[in-house]
């Protein structure tokens, strides 16, 4: 499973922000396509499709002792939050379990580049099922099944790494 | 694979014999680049209206080329 963002990543981010609002928008279509042609199977988070910039939270749906007890634990653990944005407070942090916090998590299209967005997605998605697909089961890289993994790292102002 | 300093190249070799290449490049200046065998798959450059594969990567991009079968 290949995947640019997840769940967990975002929605454990304090305010729930997405890849598109933390990096080059032509860095992300260029790691987009290297996602959806690599053979492994891609993972696209709602609304990745149409750059949606719509947080997505964390919200659950406690009630009862849970939903107090969840308050309580979520309250401990903003509190020792570090690097927040600048002006943001953990108090800012909206409450998981208030309605609205899950209703503010609907993925909407960007205005501006959903359109672009969603073409580069079909292109692409075109592209992987008639050419790729047919030839995926049984493939391999530097000669042994895709079961392997790659490992890439990078060190900041210096070369990257990559092990296979 | 190969790897440049902030891209990479990546091969499979897929059921029918064909070899799948992409190169990703996530610098902010173009890197050098051997133009993989086969036919261009897929150029990202090309969306952008920039130029074309001559010998390195755009900045910011990602190409793939489809070798057919020996």
């Amino acid at each position: 499973m290949l995947f640019l963002q997840n769940h967990d990543q975002i929605g454990n981010r304090p305010f729930g922000d997405r890849l598109i609002e933390r990096v080059d928008p032509e860095a992300l279509e260029a790691a987009i396509a290297l996602q959806l042609l690599c053979p492994q199977i891609p993972l696209i988070f709602m609304g990745e499709e149409s750059a949606s910039r719509t947080p997505f939270l964390y919200f659950t749906d406690h009630h009862g002792e849970l939903a107090e007890g969840r308050a309580r634990g979520t309250a401990a653990r903003v509190r020792g939050l570090r690097g927040l944005p600048a002006g943001e407070t953990a108090d800012a942090i909206p409450d998981p379990n208030a309605p609205q916090t899950f209703e503010r998590s609907r993925p909407a299209a960007d205005g501006e580049q959903g359109t672009r967005r969603r073409a580069l997605y079909s292109e692409l998605l075109a592209l992987r099922a008639a050419i790729l697909m047919p030839h995926l089961d049984g493939a391999t890289c530097h000669g042994r099944p895709c079961g392997g993994h790659v490992q890439a790292r990078s060190r900041a102002g210096g070369w990257p790494t990559v092990r296979s | 694979m190969r790897r440049a300093r902030a891209g990479a190249v990546a091969r499979w070799r897929l059921a029918d014999g064909s070899v799948l290449t992409i190169a990703c490049n996530l610098a902010r200046e173009p890197c050098p680049i051997e133009r993989p065998d086969g036919r261009l798959l897929f150029d990202i450059a090309r969306r952008r209206g920039r130029a074309r594969l001559h010998g390195r990567l755009e900045r910011l991009a990602t190409v793939a080329f489809l070798e057919p079968p020996e």
